[in-house]
């Protein structure tokens, strides 16, 4: 159901482009080339996990261009950026706008594994934080007013007592609405409530 | 540039035809003078014979003729002390007036003949900086290249590591040495690459003197656009090419490839300075036995009535341009045996074109 991490390429260089698809095919994952920025946005789907090489001087639309269309339209794919002449000004331009790395040409191979392992684990592990936050958000969506007052409470540290003095209640009303959001947080400690709530 | 330097050696021809003229000229007017007394009227044609010996190529024969015809004016007197009529204080007074226009023409003579020799040997330093000048200028050029060089470099330095890795991994992993082949044929197929580029840079660094062969001006026009593309594309400048049918020409392709460099990279920034249209078009084509390169942009053109000045040296528009790049394009063209014309367009913009003469080939 899940697509596969795919490796993308974009550069322009014919020669360049097939290395480092041949390189990105030793870690086992699909490698899709393209020799320029416009054919890789014509067929990016931004659903699909994985990370992109990207060359910075390109004819067309350029590396960097295409890095601020992507954080522009949201897309967080990790970035791989390699350039013939990554001078620092552009190094941290791409860096700030969150690129994994700026591998200068020529560079090691392994040191393009470790940069696209890395990229991939990073592009995995925000996808995992994604789908979690969405699942919190989704239970939390599922409280009442009266459930989240006193969620917020219990966050906060507060005793069943304190939290029932503070909101005139029983002691008996404030347990039951705690068990009662406590079961459709599908929580069972309170350490894996404010898990959830810190998810958000 | 060169070429024009070589072509204009100091004479070296040795003329002694002065030297003689005025020492035969001189004994002529001493026999007519010891004949007939010509008195002051001697010193006419002494004077001549004056002249005459500042044109040889002995720098100090003129003043040992001045000398020489200065003595001879006293020795007539002791020769020829019949003077008739004439009082003395008169032959003394006719005789001074002979050295002194002697003497004046040596003084005026010899004079001139410094200041001549100063211009020249000025002209030949000014000769001297301008070849200087222009392999500077290509030097200069060559440092600009140097850096899209560098990115050119790299992409196939860049291929040839990655695959070589990749080559040495599979290798190591024991893998059918078939498998290697695709890595390998890339190896040698990148470093071939990087070779022609190298080749290039020597090319147009080379200084040794012009070669001549048989050049198509449409691959030395395609060159100059592969390395100005990029330098194109950042200055946001469409570089179009539109091949022509043309026969070779007979010529010393680094020099050529620099006149269209040049030409090329002032369209490029003529283009990079408007805010519509910016585009350079290079063309060639056949025109009557001729080869014609033009380079049109859509800039804003030449300040009209300047499309001959642009080719003078020193003239330029540009807030750094040294304006030696189209003066040394001229001298090019022209050594050549070609013409160098700059127009303003209609439509905006300016177009400059050369051309040089084609091979005639009779054997087709």
């Amino acid at each position: 159901m899940k697509p596969e991490p795919t490796i993308f390429v974009v550069d322009d260089d014919a020669a360049v482009r097939r290395a480092i698809a041949s390189a990105g095919r030793l870690l086992g994952r699909p490698v899709k080339p393209f020799a320029s920025a416009a054919d890789f946005l014509a067929t990016f789907d931004s659903s699909q996990p994985g990370c992109l090489v990207l060359d910075l001087k390109m004819p067309g639309m350029t590396g960097i261009e295409l890095q601020q269309q992507l954080v522009n339209e949201g897309v967080a794919l990790p970035i791989v950026v390699v350039s013939g002449h990554a001078d620092v000004r552009i190094a941290v331009d791409v860096m700030t706008r969150g690129a994994i790395t700026v591998l200068e040409k020529p560079f090691r191979l392994e040191e393009l594994l470790a940069q696209l392992r890395k990229a991939l684990e990073q592009d995995a592990k925000h996808r995992r934080e994604a789908a979690a936050q969405a699942e919190a958000n989704a239970k939390l969506a599922g409280l009442t007013a009266k459930e989240r007052e006193v969620l917020e409470a219990i966050a906060a540290g507060k005793t069943n007592k304190e939290i029932a003095e503070d909101l005139g209640l029983s002691l008996r009303a404030v347990e039951d609405r705690r068990a009662r959001l406590m079961k459709k947080v599908e929580a069972r400690t309170v350490a894996e409530l404010v898990q959830v709530l810190n998810r958000r | 540039m060169q070429r024009h330097h070589e072509s204009n050696p100091p004479p070296r021809t040795v003329d002694h035809r002065p030297t003689y003229g005025a020492l035969a000229l001189i004994a002529l007017v001493f026999g007519v003078d010891l004949l007939v007394p010509l008195g002051v009227a001697a010193a006419v044609p002494y004077t001549f014979a004056v002249l005459l010996a500042l044109q040889s190529p002995l720098r100090w024969f003129a003043l040992a003729a001045a000398a020489l015809c200065g003595a001879l004016t006293l020795v007539k007197m002791e020769v020829m002390p019949d003077r008739g009529t004439t009082e003395m204080w008169k032959v003394i007074a006719n005789r001074c007036l002979a050295l002194f226009a002697i003497g004046m023409t040596t003084l005026l003579g010899i004079r001139r003949r410094q200041s001549e020799t100063r211009r020249s040997q000025a002209e030949v330093t000014v000769r001297e900086q301008l070849a200087d000048l222009a392999r500077l200028g290509r030097l200069n050029t060559a440092g600009q290249l140097a850096a899209g060089l560098a990115h050119e470099l790299n992409q196939p330095l860049s291929a040839v590591c990655l695959q070589a890795e990749l080559a040495e991994r599979l290798a190591a992993e024991g893998a059918d040495s078939r498998s290697l082949v695709p890595a390998l044929a890339e190896i040698a197929e990148q470093s071939h690459r990087a070779a022609e580029i190298v080749r290039g840079l020597r090319r147009m660094l080379r200084h040794d003197g012009p070669a001549t062969a048989d050049v198509n001006l449409n691959e030395v026009a395609g060159s100059v656009v592969r390395l100005l593309d990029s330098h194109a594309h950042r200055a946001k400048v469409e570089l179009r090419m539109e091949h022509g049918s043309i026969p070779l020409v007979e010529a010393d392709r680094v020099q050529l490839e620099q006149v269209v460099f040049n030409l090329v990279q002032n369209a490029v920034e003529a283009a990079a300075e408007t805010s519509g249209l910016r585009r350079v078009t290079i063309a060639t084509a056949l025109e009557g036995g001729y080869v014609r390169v033009a380079v049109e942009d859509s800039g804003r053109g030449i300040p009209p009535g300047d499309e001959d000045r642009i080719f003078e040296r020193f003239y330029s528009t540009k807030p750094d341009g040294m304006g030696m790049g189209l003066a040394i394009s001229r001298s090019i063209v022209e050594a050549h045996g070609g013409r160098i014309r700059a127009e303003r367009l209609p439509e905006g913009g300016s177009r400059l074109a050369f051309s040089v003469p084609a091979v005639q080939r009779t054997d087709t």
